[in-house]
């Protein structure tokens, strides 16, 4: 135990010391794609908290990026705020909306969460469609707190690298803690956690509140990256679903897992684009749409044959398995 | 102001069927009562009541005085009442000494404190071995012992202990039974079911024999077994099986 407690910490402080020098030395096209990556790593941290370790499908990440988001862009375009003061304000305010989501649906048991995940998502695009605060379909223009493409793309690549660390720091402090202990019993079996003694409901809010700020901390940076956003792009099930893709492929309630499984599933994802667009069998063109397919397929094989993901081959196999 | 927890006129229903009926029993500081009656009789039901996992339909439930009835295992687990479970409920996927810091999530003590305290807890249990093992990779009666001492873990005044002897080998068995013993001695109550009947008779101070979801005779052991209705309860409901 002590010896492999200390293996993974330390592989993962040796990629980050390899990737610190990325931002100014690889070309633009690859930094822009790590940073993808590390975006989509920081939003799956937030997903991991209550999904990964307390084995609550939430279907609507993208609902607390969103909100994110928006609370950045419309900050910087109102009233002209820098990009790190507006990002408490986005965390905070992705928080805000996760509360009310986890107090109408946490009290109760099994799926209606994930249900109801799932239509928040809608929702909030038609919220940010209609309100005048949004500006509809119109949407809202950031400015760009660098010039040049080159301190654009490194300033983004390091700010997420550094939220990443954070995130995987705190989710490597959760999973090592009593908290994470508890979400793992919730998780397993949470009549009997409740039974003893362990406050469910309120150990399910604090984590999905936990997870709604990191996922609001990467929109309000991706507000800035992008420009300029609109509604159906921020709010979209597509996030919501590769964030539950990621923490599968790359393992449950696992430190890891957001890591590895970001990396997979950016990689894959160019790679079948490409593919794709190079690709004409009997002169068809595949639409691009298509990676949706074979990335829902890779979601069910994990789920139903490796569901300790891409981070289960690297740890010896503890405890009997559990249903994704 | 009564001392111990207090069960009055306790009642449960399952849609229709009446599974504890207006039960009454007293669980003084630091005695073991044993708890016995046929398969159904409602021992499961009257546990499941005293922590709060189901709300009683009527009746009330006093810890050292206060009213608990209709409030949260959380509020009992406070109040210093923990149990076990007759089907082994572990946490599979998680170590031994990881289960046993599940509990203690909302205590105020220091991390290195409960360490020290799980620590304990797994050495008087025999499972110092195993601190680290999947709690699923553990036997049948470790993992009963484990549970036991899980329920330790927050420094209970009672604990609820149902069948903590099915399914163990005789050696762990004994093991178990100096365990709470021993506990016992440091004053800790506890309310034992078991259909080991001669096992529990030699471990409990008081004996609570249910029928039906009734309470039919509560004395010392020497009373009970001697008891004519708990002899018709068992031998009724061995008359019916057959
Ligand atoms: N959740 C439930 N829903 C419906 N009926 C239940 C429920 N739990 C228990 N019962 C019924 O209540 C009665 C008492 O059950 P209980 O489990 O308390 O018995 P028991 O004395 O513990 O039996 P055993 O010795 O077999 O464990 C039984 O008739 C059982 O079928
Ligand atoms: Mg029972």
């Amino acid at each position: 135990m002590p010896r492999s407690r200390w293996l993974g910490p330390a592989a993962a402080a040796g990629v980050l010391l390899v990737m610190a020098p990325f931002g100014y030395t690889l070309k633009l096209g690859i930094v822009t794609t790590i940073t993808a990556a590390l975006m989509l790593a920081l939003v799956a941290h937030g997903w991991n908290m209550l999904g990964g370790f307390g084995g609550y499908l939430n279907f609507g990440m993208a609902v607390f990026f969103g909100v994110g988001v928006y609370s950045s862009a419309i900050l910087n375009e109102r009233l002209a705020w820098g990009m790190w003061q507006t990002l408490p304000v986005a965390a905070g305010l992705a928080v805000l909306t996760a509360l009310p989501v986890g107090l109408a649906t946490l009290r109760l048991r099994g799926h209606y969460f994930a249900i109801f995940t799932l239509v928040i998502t809608f929702l909030a695009q038609s919220a940010a469609l209609n309100l005048a605060i949004t500006n509809g379909a119109s949407g809202v223009y950031t400015t760009a707190p660098a010039t040049g493409p080159r301190p654009i793309a490194a300033l983004f690549y390091y700010c997420f690298l550094g939220f990443v660390v954070l995130a995987t720091g705190l989710a490597y402090a959760v999973q090592h803690s009593n908290f994470g202990y508890a979400l793992r019993a919730i998780r397993e079996d949470e009549d009997a956690a409740a039974a003893l003694g362990v406050r469910t409901t309120a150990v399910k809010l604090a984590a999905l509140l936990l997870g709604a700020a990191l996922a609001g901390l990467a929109g309000g940076l991706y507000a800035f990256q992008t420009g300029y956003i609109e509604p159906t792009g921020t709010f979209s099930l597509g996030l919501s679903l590769d964030v539950v893709l990621v923490c599968v492929i790359g393992g449950l309630g696992t430190w890891q897992g957001p890591l590895l499984g970001a990396g997979i599933v950016v990689l894959l994802e160019q790679w079948l684009r490409t593919l794709f667009a190079t690709v004409h069998p009997f002169g068809w063109t595949i639409p691009i749409e298509s990676n949706r397919i074979v990335l829902g397929l890779l979601l069910v094989l994990f789920a139903l044959y490796a569901k300790r993901g891409v981070a289960g081959i690297f740890r010896p196999a503890r405890g009997s398995q559990l249903n994704v | 102001m009564t001392q111990g927890l207090v069960a009055a006129g306790l009642s449960k229903r399952f849609g229709g069927h009446r599974a504890v009926r207006e039960a009454s029993f007293r669980v003084p500081p630091g005695t073991i009562v044993g708890l016995i009656g046929p398969n159904g009789s409602g021992k499961t039901t009257t546990l499941n009541l005293l922590n709060g996992v189901l709300r009683p339909d009527a009746g009330s439930i006093t810890v050292d005085g206060v009213e608990l009835a209709g409030r949260s295992s959380r509020e009992f687990v406070r109040r210093g009442i923990t149990r076990t479970f007759q089907t082994t409920r572990v946490f599979s996927t998680v170590t031994a000494l990881e289960n046993l810091l599940i509990p203690t999530l909302h205590t105020r003590l220091a991390r290195r404190e409960l360490h020290r305290r799980a620590e304990g807890l797994l050495e008087f249990a025999g499972l110092s071995a195993h601190r680290d093992t999947a709690a699923s990779e553990l036997s049948g009666g470790q993992q009963k012992l484990l549970e036991f001492v899980r329920a330790l873990m927050t420094g209970p005044n009672t604990v609820l202990m149902d069948e903590p002897f099915a399914g163990v080998h005789p050696s762990l068995k004994e093991t178990m039974r100096e365990r709470i013993r021993q506990r016992n001695e440091e004053g800790t109550s506890f309310v034992v079911v078991s259909h080991e009947i001669p096992d529990l008779m030699r471990l409990s101070d008081e004996v609570v024999c249910m029928s039906d979801g009734a309470v039919i005779c509560h004395g010392s052991p020497q009373e009970v077994s001697e008891d004519t209705r708990v002899i018709e309860a068992y031998l009724g409901a061995a008359g019916r099986a057959s």
